[in-house]
């Protein structure tokens, strides 16, 4: 699947005027979430790369099996970061007294179950006023670390993600913050479980120093080759950044900010 | 050239004077020569004399009536072009003595302001003339005497007391019209507050960025309705609100649902009534977002209804015809709100109403599914179109009146056949429940309690019935209706595994219809009762024959029909035992209806079940004793038919009792 999208960015103290507009001109309250992203990066070699174990692909659910197979087609292909996203409560955060079993195994994550989430880089700019990019987002499975792990991924790091989401039409809006655990240098290599508690909800701090946040909207297409489903995208995309003139400003984002492929 | 004074001293030449036809003017005749002939040097005196004796001459010869249309021709061209040149000539002549007169000003002002003058006189006459060669002085003084300045001193007073009073009134006027206004906006805003603050939402028109307007529809109605849904709140003069609905300000509907037996209407739904025009903005609000309810209704309605001819429903004219079981039907229609309703209560009223309430609530539940839909991250944009079905309004209804049908029937029967066997006094007494499934709600999160409510009402709708019939025989049937076939409800019919019926009366697995049900759970029961009577007695295979005097219940075997039980008395003779439960269902409520168990002996009159072959058993036809009939019902006691030899009395006699009888030898 192909997502066209175009980004906005959102200063902290402007955040609940952002969230007012987008409720009035989507009608809905936002789904708020809160999510672990554990980035995987994939081993630093041109050829023999591994990919999904076909046993593992088989053993899938008819409807997924399409989507494993392609994307063990990227992978095999070229090293990439791959995304596993858990989704988390706020009071996950801060439980400092719980008792912690502490194995710091894969076990952990692996009883979660958690989406997995492939972006390729965007296409090169071309003629379109959007950014498009190849995606593969797999949902509700067990195990994905264990996963990575057959595959030679290894674990890079961890953020936590809050984002407010509203859907108007065929465009998802999601304004989205990334924090960063402060963590030590050492746990930083091994996979989180899901046990490990993690801190209070405050002691997060962001990844630039205002805290902004990012707002994309994004339209998702089935294939992004057919000219005739990509059309009425890029116009839903157009009209919002249209209508949404003088208050986000949407715009375009150089690809090479959102490369996944590991630099070998 | 009557603007200027005779005396004054100009040395301007005038323009040419005449513009008379001076044909004879020297120039002009040279100019036309010059332009006919092409100059004088094929002309002479002789040659013009000859042309003028052949004009003559042939003139004449020409036919007059065409002179004479071509006079007329020529006349009238001739007159356009006169007149033409009479306009040009009388143009040019305006001109020249504008140019003239401008000429003149600029030149008398070119003493005093050269550089202006020099702009706007024309350079002929700079060149004829030179500037600031005319000057002009006062000859007279001002005539004014003191009589006269005086007089216009007080005409100048009068104008500006006349004006001053003028500017009076109208600032009293104006201020009196702002207090006014005040007044009325005052009005106005508080009136609109009390609209915003009972809770509609008050917006600006998109069309007109000055004026507000009430939102008073539904945010997830179809598009259609939404656009429509806007009215604006204009201030009339008195300061009050009115609800401007711009083109769709049609006559507001409601739905009706009428009950109708053969044609009579026996129950109807209330119809609302109609807001009066002075009445409250909010109540006007109100009946505009019921108006557009009902109308969303009625669309969605019929556009579903074209998908449910399986269930029947059909849309006749401006109605709706959803048959309700054998007899009633619901018709549905808008009927226009009324002033003052007649209200005569009817019996079916309250279904009626139930109905009417049941198809807003589905409706605004399709608009909460439709919310729910449109928060979620919709899929990705694909070549293939996406479906838009219509709500289930009707659908859930039907589907659940249906099965309330069936689950009544089945119950009834079910109680009467319990309440037989009791009153025949079968031991241990056989029982019947009933157990509704719980609805599965989805698995969406937040789901509110009225939601619940919903799915509850329409989801999963199966019943689950078991009737014991003897101890060793429970008879379980599964109703399940679903909303999304039209074949009608699902049975499913199971014994208990231990019973004997399982080889004797096997249960048709799936019937498909009610009928079939019934039939079957009676013949069930007429085979459980058999079995339970029966005992087995066999020595070698042949079934042993019993003792004329023992007691009357024993000694009944099974036999290949499940329900018809045998016994076999010494010396040959056979007699046979029927049982058999019927369900009779005729419309008049008389003599035959209702479920009952018959009991029925006699005597096998032309077998010979004995040993010796030589005792066969034949008998006229007679009527022997130690036959007979023996009816329980639930009907009433008129229903009772009992044939019983011996007259006995009114008492209902039990089962054993019964059976009892049968068995004996008499003979």
């Amino acid at each position: 699947m192909h997502e066209l999208f175009l980004t906005a960015n959102i200063h902290n103290e402007d955040l609940s005027r952002a969230v007012k507009i987008l409720q009035g001109y989507c009608g809905m309250k936002p789904d708020i979430a809160l999510c672990r992203r554990l980035m995987w990066e994939g081993p630093k070699i041109r050829n023999n790369l591994k990919g999904i174990d076909p046993a593992f692909i088989e053993r899938q659910v008819l409807l997924k099996r399409a989507y494993w197979n392609s994307l063990h087609q990227q992978l095999v292909k070229q090293s990439y970061v791959v995304t596993l996203i858990y989704e988390v409560d706020k009071s996950d955060f801060g439980q400092h007294g719980q008792s912690p079993t502490k194995n710091t195994s894969v076990a952990g994550c692996d009883q979660l179950p958690g989406t997995l989430r492939w972006n390729e880089i965007p296409d090169p700019a071309g003629n379109k006023p959007v950014n498009t990019r190849a995606f593969i987002q797999i949902e509700n499975e067990k195990s994905l670390c264990s996963l990575m792990q057959s595959m030679g991924y290894r674990f890079a790091r961890q953020v936590i993600q809050e984002s407010y989401r509203f859907v108007n039409g065929n465009v998802i809006f999601e304004l989205s913050r990334q924090m960063q655990l402060q963590e030590n240098v050492e746990e930083n290599k091994s996979p989180p479980n899901a046990n490990t508690p993690l801190p209070p909800l405050e002691s997060l701090g962001t990844f630039d120093s205002e805290g902004k946040w990012i707002l994309t909207a994004t339209v998702r297409v089935f294939n992004g080759n057919d000219p005739e489903q990509v059309q009425p995208a890029v116009g839903e995309l157009t009209t919002t950044k249209s209508e949404f003139e003088g208050c986000f400003d949407f715009h375009m984002v150089d690809r090479h900010i959102l490369d996944t492929r590991v630099k070998i | 050239m009557s603007s200027i004074p005779n005396e004054f001293p100009i040395s301007l030449k005038s323009w040419p004077a005449s513009k008379k036809d001076d044909s004879s003017a020297l120039p002009t005749l040279i100019a036309r020569i010059n332009f006919e002939r092409g100059g004088f040097k094929d002309i002479s005196e002789e040659s013009l004399r000859q042309e003028i004796a052949e004009a003559e001459a042939g003139g004449e010869d020409g036919s007059s009536e065409e002179e004479e249309e071509e006079e007329e021709e020529p006349d009238r061209v001739k007159e356009v072009m006169a007149a033409r040149d009479e306009i040009l000539g009388q143009i040019e002549t305006a001109n020249q003595a504008a140019g003239q007169a401008l000429d003149f000003i600029s030149l008398l002002l070119s003493k005093d302001n050269p550089v202006q003058a020099a702009v706007s006189m024309s350079p002929a006459l700079k060149e004829l003339v030179g500037t600031g060669t005319l000057g002009a002085t006062k000859l007279n003084g001002p005539q004014t005497t003191p009589a006269l300045r005086e007089n216009n001193r007080q005409v100048a007073k009068g104008w500006k007391v006349q004006n001053l009073n003028k500017t009076v009134d109208n600032i009293l006027a104006s201020a009196t019209k702002l207090e006014r206004e005040i007044e009325t906006e005052t009005k106005y805003w508080e009136q609109v507050l009390a609209v915003s603050t009972s809770g509609w939402a008050v917006c600006r028109l998109p069309g007109e960025r000055h004026t507000l307007g009430v939102r008073y529809g539904f945010s997830e109605a179809a598009p259609m309705f939404k656009n429509q849904s806007l009215a604006a709140l204009r201030r009339k003069p008195d300061g009050s609100l009115s609800l401007d609905q711009g083109i769709m300000s049609t006559e507001p509907q409601a739905l009706r649902v009428r009950i109708q037996v053969d044609g009579v209407d026996t129950g109807s739904s209330s119809i609302p009534m109609l807001v009066a025009e002075d009445a409250p903005i909010e109540s006007l609000i109100l009946q505009a977002r019921n108006a557009i309810f009902t109308t969303e209704l009625w669309q969605e309605l019929n556009r579903e209804a074209r998908t449910l001819g399986a269930l029947n429903v059909r849309a006749i004219d401006e109605t709706l015809i959803v048959p309700l079981g054998a007899t009633e039907r619901v018709v549905l229609d808008l009927a226009p709100l009324v002033d003052s309703p007649i209200i005569s209560p009817q019996p079916s009223d309250g279904i009626a109403k139930a109905i009417f309430l049941a198809l807003h609530l589905q409706l605004c539940f399709a608009h909460r599914q439709n919310l729910r839909r449109r928060t979620q991250p919709p899929p990705p944009i694909s070549s293939q179109k996406r479906p838009n079905p219509p709500y289930n309004l009707l659908r859930p209804l039907i589907t659940r009146l249906n099965h309330q049908q069936t689950i009544s029937a089945l119950n009834s029967l079910f109680t009467s056949l319990t309440t037989i066997l009791t009153s025949a006094s079968l031991s241990p007494e056989p029982s019947y429940t009933m157990t509704h499934s719980s609805p599965v709600l989805p698995p969406i999160p937040n789901l509110s309690q009225a939601e619940k409510q919903m799915w509850g009402l329409t989801d999963r709708l199966e019943s689950i019935l078991v009737f014991r019939i003897t101890p060793n025989t429970t008879l379980t049937l599964t109703v399940k209706t679903s909303q999304y076939t039209a074949a009608g409800p699902i049975f499913i019919v199971s014994l208990n595994p231990e019973s004997e019926l399982n080889r004797t009366c096997a249960a048709i697995a799936y019937p498909s219809h009610l009928g079939l049900v019934e039939e079957y759970i009676c013949y069930a029961t007429s085979c459980a009762l058999a079995s339970h009577f029966s005992s087995l007695l066999t020595s070698g295979g042949l079934p042993l024959e019993v003792e004329k005097d023992k007691e009357g219940k024993e000694g009944w075997y099974a036999t290949a029909q499940a329900n018809v039980l045998r016994k076999i008395f010494q010396g040959g003779k056979g007699k046979q035992l029927i049982f058999d439960v019927k369900n009779k269902k005729s419309k008049d409520a008389g003599k035959g209806k209702g479920v009952k168990l018959r009991v029925g002996w006699d005597f096998m009159r032309h077998e010979n079940f004995g040993v010796d072959g030589k005792r066969a058993h034949t008998e006229k036809d007679r009527k022997i004793g130690g036959e007979g009939v023996y009816e329980w019902s639930d009907g009433s006691k008129d229903d009772m038919e009992r044939m019983w030899d011996g007259g006995e009395g009114e008492v209902v006699r039990s089962l054993v009792d019964v059976i009892e009888g049968a068995g004996k030898w008499i003979g």
